[in-house]
């Protein structure tokens, strides 16, 4: 379980601030989307979340023990981090890239084991990617390159995953693809995940929990049947929307007439 | 591009021995592979005496430790390059971005205008040491450094010591000027024993972190927040990879001046042939890097009648072979 107690944040210098006192709480083997317009905090929490800004004040709990402060070894193997695809400086193979994702787990002064090359192929295969293992990671698609670096995320090995809009470059199959490929990697192997996104409807489909932020604050959290309505999503991003029910799921669709 | 070619592989690793090899009976003075063979033979096992004769002066002497030396620089320089463009994430970056080049000037301009009774290598040691300490306290913003202003905070300090050479050069003696202009185009004509000996020493201690933590090289240079993110301490790696390199540049410019280009083109060369994985990288530019300064030297001792600067030479060859390999490559050649 996974506890946000009252998180803080504004940068040094800055007087804004950016997090105005954020809380909620994620049970474990669950999907959890951040919904937020642009400027909403949504990174900004993301960054705290892992480690890579320190918030000025509260708590971030794994089933109880505060993860806001540890080095950066031992945070590598509570929580991984799942970038948005990217283009590296050098072509390494996806092997290699996937590699990577076990550095918590390798000392200073040396190199992967065999250990740590059976489960960077156990990601990969989790995954279903390991046909692409020796091509360059510059050569492949967006929707590869994402997927390559969820597979890293799995061989860190951490029970919490976080995923920082995981559909923000794919095309539209892809999105699909990759959003159920995560879902249920997390119900397979009892993780949690805590996902960006842009788009409510992807939220709605794939999500256990949903916790809205705008400008710094939680605006409402719970599952996506209780949550998502006209009002907080109008609440949310400012826009009308109608909420269609189809085959139990919800379809939003904005309304674009005036 | 296979995985592990290992026949390539391992000819790079033997290269440096051919090319030293090849060296070794290279020079104004003719002495033939066997004469040089039974030199070695007769210094190398016991109960052998060597006569002393003028091949055997020359050949241990004057060539061995000359090649010796210029393949260290050539370690040291392609070490350090394949490790900065890994941090930084940047394959133009060169062991010289972050101001040693410069400062190494400085320190020799001012021995050789001012201080004589300093050494030129010591002097250039401890400013090229000092000049990248500067860039490194410069870019430190609210106890960050990040990538970006490292690499300004380096060209500033180049600026500045550059600016700060120009001065000495201009009010200095022309006999003088002389000196550090031929200093600073890079040499190994004053190589000796005891200069190996320095080097040698040097580089074991400043390349030994950098060889064992060159998987590390991989997850760096994925950039600062993902490393870190997959539980890298990038900031104590980093100045780990950046102290030794630094030592190691210094260490090789004290004792040849500043040779250009080597550190840039010898681990493109090898990623363009062997891949981009630091953990074959590193070793292998060490060979491809030894290999390549014991044949410019080489050729830089015996192209004329005079002993040329390596510096001018590491271009000349240095440059059409990286454009036919470019042209060859096409945009594959560049990381992408």
């Amino acid at each position: 379980m996974l506890e946000i107690i009252d998180i803080h944040f504004s940068h040094s210098g800055g007087d804004a601030e950016i997090l105005k006192g954020i809380s909620f709480r994620i049970e474990s083997g669950n999907v959890t989307v951040l919904l937020g317009p642009n400027g909403s905090g949504k990174t900004t929490l993301f960054q705290c979340i892992a480690g890579l800004w320190r918030h000025n004040s509260g708590r971030i709990l794994l089933n109880g023990a505060d993860i806001g402060s540890l080095p950066p070894e031992k945070r590598a193997k509570t929580l991984a981090v799942v970038p948005q695809e990217h283009d590296p400086p050098f072509p390494y193979s996806v092997l290699d890239v996937v590699l990577m994702g076990r550095a918590s787990h390798v000392s200073l002064f040396s190199t992967p084991s065999k250990e740590d090359y059976r489960k960077t192929k156990e990601a990969m295969e989790m995954i279903g990617i390991d046909h692409l293992a020796e091509r360059p990671y510059t050569k492949i698609s967006g929707g590869e390159r994402q997927l390559v670096l969820v597979a890293r995320a799995l061989a860190q090995e951490a029970p919490l995953l976080l995923l920082d809009e995981p559909t923000s470059h794919l095309d539209f199959r892809n999105q699909i693809m990759i959003l159920k490929k995560i879902r249920d990697i997390v119900k397979h192997k009892g993780l949690t995940a805590l996902v960006t996104l842009h788009d409510p409807n992807h939220a709605a489909l794939f999500s256990d929990h949903i916790v809205m932020l705008n400008a710094g604050k939680a605006l409402a959290d719970g599952p996506p049947n209780e949550i998502i309505s006209q009002e907080s999503l109008k609440a949310l991003y400012g826009v009308d929307v109608d909420i269609i029910a189809h085959n139990g799921s919800s379809i939003i669709c904005p309304r674009i007439q005036d | 591009m296979s995985r592990y070619n290992i026949p390539l592989n391992i000819a790079i690793l033997l290269s440096p021995f051919l090319a030293g090899w090849v060296a070794l009976f290279m020079g104004a003075y003719d002495i033939s592979p066997t004469d040089t063979l039974g030199i070695l033979f007769r210094e190398v096992v016991p109960f052998f005496q060597n006569p002393d004769s003028p091949e055997r002066v020359i050949i241990i002497d004057i060539r061995l430790p000359r090649i010796l030396l210029a393949g260290l620089v050539g370690v040291a320089l392609s070490v350090t390059g394949v490790t900065f463009q890994g941090i930084f994430r940047n394959p133009l970056v060169d062991p010289f971005i972050l101001g040693i080049s410069a400062g190494a000037a400085f320190g020799c301009a001012i021995s050789m205008g001012f201080l004589p009774q300093l050494p030129i290598q010591i002097m250039a040691f401890v400013f090229g040491l000092l000049a990248v300490a500067l860039a490194y306290m410069i870019a430190r913003t609210q106890g960050e450094i990040s990538r970006l202003p490292l690499i300004l905070s380096g060209i500033i300090i180049s600026a500045f010591f550059t600016a700060m050479v120009s001065i000495i050069k201009f009010l200095i003696d022309p006999m003088k000027l002389q000196n550090i202009v031929y200093w600073l185009m890079g040499s190994f004509s004053l190589a000796d024993w005891n200069y190996v000996r320095i080097v040698g020493i040097g580089l074991l201690i400043s390349l030994v972190p950098i060889f064992f933590m060159r998987w590390r090289l991989n997850v760096m240079s994925m950039g600062d927040d993902e490393a870190r993110a997959m539980g890298v301490n990038v900031k104590r790696d980093r100045l780990i990879f950046i102290a030794s390199s630094t030592i190691a540049v210094s260490v090789a410019v004290s004792v040849s001046g500043i040779i250009g280009w080597v550190g840039l083109m010898v681990p493109h060369l090898i990623r363009m042939m062997t891949g981009p994985d630091h953990r074959s990288l590193v070793p292998l530019s060490m060979a491809g890097g030894a290999a390549f300064m014991i044949l410019a030297d080489t050729i830089a001792r015996n192209l004329t009648s005079f002993d040329l600067p390596v510096g001018i030479i590491t271009a000349i060859i240095g440059a059409p072979f990286f454009i036919y390999l470019l042209k060859r490559g096409g945009r594959d050649s560049w990381g992408k």
